[in-house]
C-alpha cells in the first residue's frame, strides 16, 4: 500500500486543523439531519427526533478525538491540551508569571547580546572576499606604525606573495553639492582596493586607474544624497576640489579599512564615501619641500602563502629599498598580521570574559526560576497525585510539566530578544567604540537560534528539576497527605538552599570582577582638583575651499571664530588648539644634528592660543603663557620637560628648531608650566610643549571653551557664533572634554559598563531568589512559628531564626564564591589598570554588599513572620 | 446475544468497503446500508462510523468529496480506490475461506470427526 495518501492526510490534519475540524463538523450536521428527517417520517415529532438523533450518534467529542488519533495526530491535539493548560496556570498566577519571565528576559536577553558581540567581533569572518588571506602590513618605530612611500611602491613592485597591497588612509572631509553640505569620513584607497575588496558599484562604475572620482557608500548615498539614482555623474566640492562622483556600493559593502586604535588615538566612524589615491615616492608641498607620505596598509596573500612567507618576502624586498635610497631612514621593524587579528586581537580576552560573566547571571536566573517551580511543584503536589491516580502516567505528567516549563522559557526568550535588542543598541550609542567591530553587531537569524536554544537549555534546567521530584514521589502516600491535609511542610528546602547558595557564590564573583573595573575606571578618570571637563565644549574647525588657499586665510577665519565665540554669554575663555596630538623632536640651538637612525628627544606638542591657559587650567610656574601675537616663534614647556632637559638650569630664553613651526626659524621658550594630566593620573608625566599658535604651520583646529553654563545650550550658541564667520567652514566633532576623554578610555568603559550590569542583575536575582525561598519556608512553617508565638517565644526570637536561616546560606555562598572570585580575577587582570587583581576592599566591599543585600531579602520575610498573630497562625493550613 | 454484537474492528471496515463499493454513498447512506445489509443484527453508535471511515481515507482505501444528497441536502460522498477495491476482494474472499469453514465445522457430524 502506497505511503503516500497517509502522509498527505497526517500534514492536513497536521497543518490545517481548523478546516479539518470545520469539515467533519458538517459532515456531521449533514448526518443528524438526515437521521432525524428519518425520525420524523417515522412519526416522531421534531423535538423528539432531534433528541434522539443526538443520542443515537453518540459523543461527538469522543468521535473528534478518535478521528484525530487515526490520522496520526493525536498527539497534537495532546500537546495543544497541555498548551492550554500552561496557558491557563500562567494567567491564573501572574506575579509568578511575571517574575519567571523578567527573569528570564534578563538571563536570556544578556546572553543573546553577548552572543551577537562575539558572533559579530570574533566569529564573522572580515568583509573581504577571501578574509583569512587579508593582512595587515605596517612598519613601526616604538609607538609609530605605518607605511612610508618608498616601502609600499618598492612592494608593489617587487614582492612576489601578495595577490594585491593597499594603501589607505582614512579623514573628515565636507562635501560641498549644490546648495548642500555634508560631513563625511573619506577612505583614500589605492588601486588594489577594488579588487580585493571585490567592489561591485550598485550604481554607475568604479573609478579608472588615475582618475580622481568618488565613490559612495550606500548609508551616505541615502543620508547626503536622498538615494537620488541621478547621482552617479554628478560633480561634488571636496577639499576646494571638483570631484566627480563615479558610482554609489551597494549597502553590505563594508569592508574593513579600520586604523588600529593605538594609530589613530581616535575611534574610527563608518566610512562615507572612497577616493582613489595614487602613491608617489615624494610628493612636493606648495612650500617646494619635498615628503615621503605615510599611510596604513593592508594586502591580500596569494593563496597558500603564509604570513611568515610574506613577512620574509617584504623583508627582502625592504632590503633593496634601503640600498636605492641610503639618504631615508626606513622604520626599523616590519610587522604582517592577518588583518582580523589586528582589528580584534585586544578584544578577544574581554569578550571571553564577559561570555563567562553573562553565563554566571544565566545560570543564576536559571537557578531562580528552578527556585520558583519548585515552589509551584510543591503547591502542586496534591493536584499530581489525584491526577497519578485517576490514571495519568508519570511520562504524561512529566510531558505537562515540561510543556509548562517550555512555554515560560518560550516567551523568555522573547522577551529576552527584545532586551538584547535593547541593550545592544543602547551599548552601540553610549559606547560605540568600546570593541572593534561592535558596530557592526546586530541581532539577526543566529541570534535566534543561541536565544532559542538558551530556552530550552532553561527549560530543560527549570522545568526537569519538579519533574525530578514527581518521579521521586510516593503517588498513593501523597494522595492520602494531600485528602487529609498532612501534606509534609519541608518540601524540597535542601534543594533549594543549595540552589541559593549557588546564587550566591556566582553573584560575588560577578560583584569582585565589577568592583575590580570600577577602581580601574576611576584610577583612569579620576580628574585633578579643580578641572571640570564636563564644563569645556570643544569642536574642530577645518576652512578648506578656494577662499582658503592664500596663506594665513586659515588662520585669520580660526582668529575670527575664535574672537567671536569669546563673546557669547556663558563662555568663559575660549581657546584655539590642536590638542596634544602630534610628537615633537626637539633640537637645541647649539646641540649637534642628531645622527641617522638616532631620534631626537621627543615631547608631546600642542598648538595654543592665548586663552588655552585659562580654559584648561595651566598654571604657570615660570615666565610667562603665550599671546596671539608673538613677534616671534615662541613656546612653552611643563616641568617634566624642563627638570628632564635643563636640569637646575633656567630653561627660559632657550632656543629650540621644532616641527610644527617653520623649519628654519628659532622658537624660544618663554615660560613653564605646572604637569597637569587630564587622565591615568598614576602615569608618570609625558614631556610637552605648547606651541602657539599664530607661527605653527597648523591649518585645522580645536576650538575649545570653558563655559559657565550647560555646555549642551552653549555648544549650541558657540556653534551657531562660529557659523556666523563663514557657514561654508564645517564644525565637526563638538562634544564636551569630558566626552572627547570617555572615548579615549572607551574599551575600559565597555567593559564596567558590561560587568557592571550583569553583576547588578546577579545581585538582584540572587536577593530575589533568598527572599522568595525564606517567603516560601516561612509559609510552610507558619503553623509551628504560631505555636512557637503562642508558647511565648519573644518575637525578636523568631525575626532572628528567620534572618540566621536566610544569612548562613548566604554566607556559605559569599565565603564559597570569594574563592572562585580570586581565581576569576586573576584572569580579568588584563582588564585592569592600576588595581591588583586581589585587591582586598574589593573583595571586602562586594562581600559586604551582597551580605546586605541578603539581609535585606531575608528582613521582609522575618517581620512578616514577626509580626504573625499566632491564633491566625495556628489556624493557617 | 446476536443482536448487540459488539462489532469487531475488521467486520466493520469490512461492511464500509462493501457499502460504498456499489456506489459513492455519504456517511448516513453507509449507515443505512450496514444496517440493512446486517439486517439490523449489528447495533453501533452513529457517530463511531466516522473514525473508522477516516481510518479507512487515511488508509487510502476510500475517499471522499463533498456532493448533493438525494434529499437536495450537502453531504460527503465516500467512494473506493482502487487499493479499497482491492482490499475488499481479499477481505471478502478471506471472510468466504473463513465462514465456509466455520460452516464445515458446524455441519460435521460426531462420527465425521
Amino acid at each position: 500500500m502506497s505511503p503516500l495518501p497517509r502522509v498527505r492526510s497526517f500534514l492536513s490534519a497536521f497543518l490545517r486543523p481548523r478546516r479539518l475540524e470545520a469539515d467533519m463538523e458538517a459532515e456531521w450536521r449533514a448526518h443528524l439531519e438526515a437521521h432525524t428527517d428519518a425520525l420524523v417520517a417515522a412519526g416522531m415529532s421534531p423535538a423528539d427526533a432531534r433528541r434522539r438523533a443526538r443520542l443515537d450518534f453518540g459523543d461527538p467529542l469522543r468521535w473528534k478525538e478518535q478521528a484525530l488519533e487515526v490520522r496520526g495526530v493525536g498527539w497534537v491535539n495532546g500537546l495543544g491540551a497541555d498548551i492550554r493548560y500552561g496557558l491557563r496556570q500562567m494567567r491564573r498566577t501572574p506575579v509568578f508569571t511575571a517574575t519567571v519571565l523578567v527573569t528570564l528576559a534578563a538571563g536570556i536577553g544578556l546572553n543573546t547580546a553577548v552572543f551577537s558581540v562575539i558572533d559579530a567581533v570574533l566569529v564573522r569572518s572580515l568583509s573581504y572576499p577571501d578574509p583569512e588571506r587579508v593582512v595587515w602590513v605596517a612598519t613601526v618605530d616604538r609607538d609609530l606604525e605605518m607605511v612610508v612611500s618608498l616601502d609600499f611602491l618598492g612592494w608593489k613592485e617587487q614582492a612576489a606573495t601578495f595577490d594585491g597591497l593597499v594603501a589607505f588612509d582614512t579623514s573628515e572631509y565636507v562635501v560641498y553639492t549644490a546648495g548642500n553640505a555634508a560631513e563625511s569620513r573619506v577612505a583614500w584607497v589605492s588601486e588594489d582596493f577594488w579588487a580585493i575588496s571585490d567592489a561591485k558599484p550598485m550604481l554607475g562604475r568604479l573609478p579608472r586607474s588615475g582618475e580622481d572620482a568618488l565613490v559612495l557608500s550606500h548609508a551616505f548615498f541615502v543620508r547626503a544624497f536622498d538615494a537620488d539614482p541621478a547621482v552617479a555623474g554628478r560633480a561634488v566640492t571636496i577639499n576646494g576640489r571638483q570631484v566627480t562622483i563615479v558610482g554609489v556600493m551597494p549597502p553590505g559593502f563594508r569592508p574593513q579599512l579600520t586604523k588600529p586604535f593605538a594609530s589613530s588615538g581616535l575611534p574610527e566612524k563608518a566610512i562615507d564615501a572612497y577616493r582613489p589615491w595614487t602613491i608617489r615616492p615624494f610628493e612636493k608641498l606648495a612650500n617646494g619641500i619635498s615628503v615621503t607620505r605615510s599611510f596604513n596598509v593592508i594586502g591580500t596573500l596569494k593563496a597558500g602563502v603564509s604570513v611568515e612567507r610574506a613577512e620574509a618576502d617584504l623583508k627582502r624586498v625592504r632590503g633593496l629599498t634601503q640600498s636605492a635610497n641610503p639618504d631615508f631612514r626606513l622604520f626599523p621593524t616590519l610587522r604582517v598580521v592577518p588583518l582580523k587579528e589586528k582589528i580584534v586581537g585586544n578584544a578577544t580576552r574581554p569578550l571571553i570574559i564577559l561570555l563567562a560573566a553573562s553565563g554566571f547571571v544565566f545560570l543564576i536566573a536559571c537557578a531562580n526560576v528552578a527556585h520558583l517551580f519548585l515552589a509551584r511543584a510543591a503547591s502542586r503536589r496534591g493536584e499530581v497525585a489525584i491526577r497519578a491516580a485517576i490514571g495519568a502516567g508519570r511520562w504524561r505528567l512529566s510531558r505537562q510539566f515540561f510543556v509548562e516549563s517550555a512555554l515560560v522559557a518560550a516567551a523568555g526568550a522573547v522577551a529576552g530578544l527584545v532586551v538584547a535588542r535593547w541593550s545592544l543598541a543602547t551599548i552601540v550609542r553610549i559606547l560605540p567604540y568600546g570593541v572593534p567591530r561592535l558596530q557592526e553587531t546586530t541581532v539577526d537569524g543566529r541570534a535566534l537560534v543561541f536565544a532559542a536554544a538558551a530556552a530550552i537549555v532553561a527549560a530543560l534546567v527549570f522545568g526537569m528539576v519538579p519533574v525530578w521530584s514527581l518521579w521521586k514521589d510516593d503517588a498513593r502516600g501523597v494522595l492520602k497527605q494531600a485528602l487529609t491535609g498532612t501534606l509534609p511542610i519541608t518540601g524540597k528546602l535542601r534543594t533549594r538552599t543549595t540552589l541559593v547558595a549557588l546564587e550566591f557564590a556566582l553573584t560575588i564573583v560577578l560583584l569582585v570582577g565589577a568592583g575590580l573595573l570600577i577602581k580601574s575606571l576611576w584610577r583612569l578618570t579620576a580628574f585633578p582638583e579643580g578641572f571640570h571637563p564636563d564644563r569645556i565644549v570643544t569642536m574642530r574647525i577645518q576652512a578648506v575651499g578656494p577662499a582658503y588657499r592664500q596663506e594665513g586665510a586659515q588662520r585669520a577665519h580660526a582668529a575670527e571664530v575664535l574672537r567671536r565665540v569669546s563673546t557669547v554669554p556663558g563662555v568663559r575663555a575660549a581657546a584655539l588648539t590642536t590638542g596634544r596630538n602630534f610628537d615633537a623632536g626637539l633640537i637645541r640651538e647649539g646641540d649637534p644634528p642628531p645622527k641617522p637612525g638616532q631620534r631626537p628627544p621627543q615631547a608631546r606638542g600642542t598648538v595654543a592660543s592665548a586663552g588655552l591657559a585659562q580654559v584648561m587650567g595651566l598654571r604657570i610656574v615660570k615666565g610667562r603663557w603665550l599671546t596671539d601675537s608673538e613677534p616671534s616663534p615662541a613656546f612653552v614647556i611643563n616641568e617634566t620637560l624642563a627638570r628632564r632637559h635643563f636640569g637646575d638650569s633656567d630653561p627660559l630664553g632657550a632656543r629650540f628648531a621644532a616641527p610644527g613651526f617653520d623649519p628654519n626659524a628659532w622658537a624660544t621658550v618663554v615660560g613653564v608650566v605646572a604637569d597637569r594630566k587630564l587622565q591615568k593620573l598614576d602615569d608618570p608625566a609625558e614631556p610637552e610643549i605648547y606651541i602657539d599658535y599664530a607661527h605653527a604651520l597648523r591649518t585645522s583646529f580645536s576650538l575649545v571653551a570653558s563655559v559657565t553654563i550647560d555646555a549642551e545650550a552653549a555648544a549650541a550658541e558657540i556653534r551657531r557664533s562660529a557659523a556666523r564667520v563663514d557657514p561654508a567652514v564645517p564644525i565637526f566633532d563638538i562634544k564636551t572634554l569630558e566626552a572627547a576623554l570617555a572615548d579615549s578610555i572607551a574599551p575600559y568603559r565597555f567593559n564596567l559598563f558590561t560587568f557592571g550590569l550583569f553583576a547588578a542583575v546577579a545581585l538582584l536575582l540572587a536577593s530575589v531568589g533568598i527572599y522568595g525561598t525564606l517567603a516560601y519556608s516561612l509559609s510552610r512553617r507558619t503553623q509551628e512559628i504560631g505555636i512557637r508565638l503562642a508558647l511565648g517565644a519573644p518575637r525578636g526570637e523568631v525575626v532572628g531564626m528567620i534572618i540566621r536561616q536566610g544569612m548562613t546560606v548566604a554566607l556559605i555562598g559569599t565565603l564559597a564564591g570569594l574563592g572562585i572570585g580570586a581565581g576569576v580575577a586573576r584572569v580579568m587582570s588584563g582588564l585592569l589598570y592600576e588595581v591588583s587583581p586581589s585587591d582586598p576592599y574589593i573583595f571586602a566591599a562586594a562581600a559586604a554588599v551582597l551580605l546586605l543585600a541578603g539581609l535585606v531579602a531575608s528582613l521582609v520575610p522575618a517581620l512578616k513572620a514577626a509580626t504573625l498573630q499566632p491564633l491566625v497562625a495556628l489556624r493557617h493550613e | 446475544m446476536a443482536t448487540t454484537t459488539e462489532l469487531l474492528q475488521g467486520t466493520l471496515d469490512l461492511l464500509i468497503l462493501k457499502a460504498v463499493s456499489l456506489r459513492p454513498e455519504h456517511g448516513y447512506g453507509i449507515l443505512l446500508r450496514i444496517q440493512q445489509i446486517s439486517g439490523e443484527a449489528l447495533q453501533i453508535q452513529q457517530g463511531s462510523l466516522y473514525p473508522a471511515l477516516y481510518r479507512l481515507e487515511h488508509q487510502g482505501l476510500i475517499e471522499s468529496d463533498w456532493g448533493e444528497s438525494e434529499n437536495k441536502r450537502k453531504a460527503k460522498f465516500y467512494c473506493l480506490t482502487t487499493a479499497g477495491r482491492r482490499r475488499l476482494k481479499d477481505e471478502a474472499a478471506y471472510w468466504k475461506r473463513f465462514s465456509e469453514a466455520i460452516g464445515l465445522v458446524l455441519a460435521a457430524a460426531p462420527e465425521d470427526l
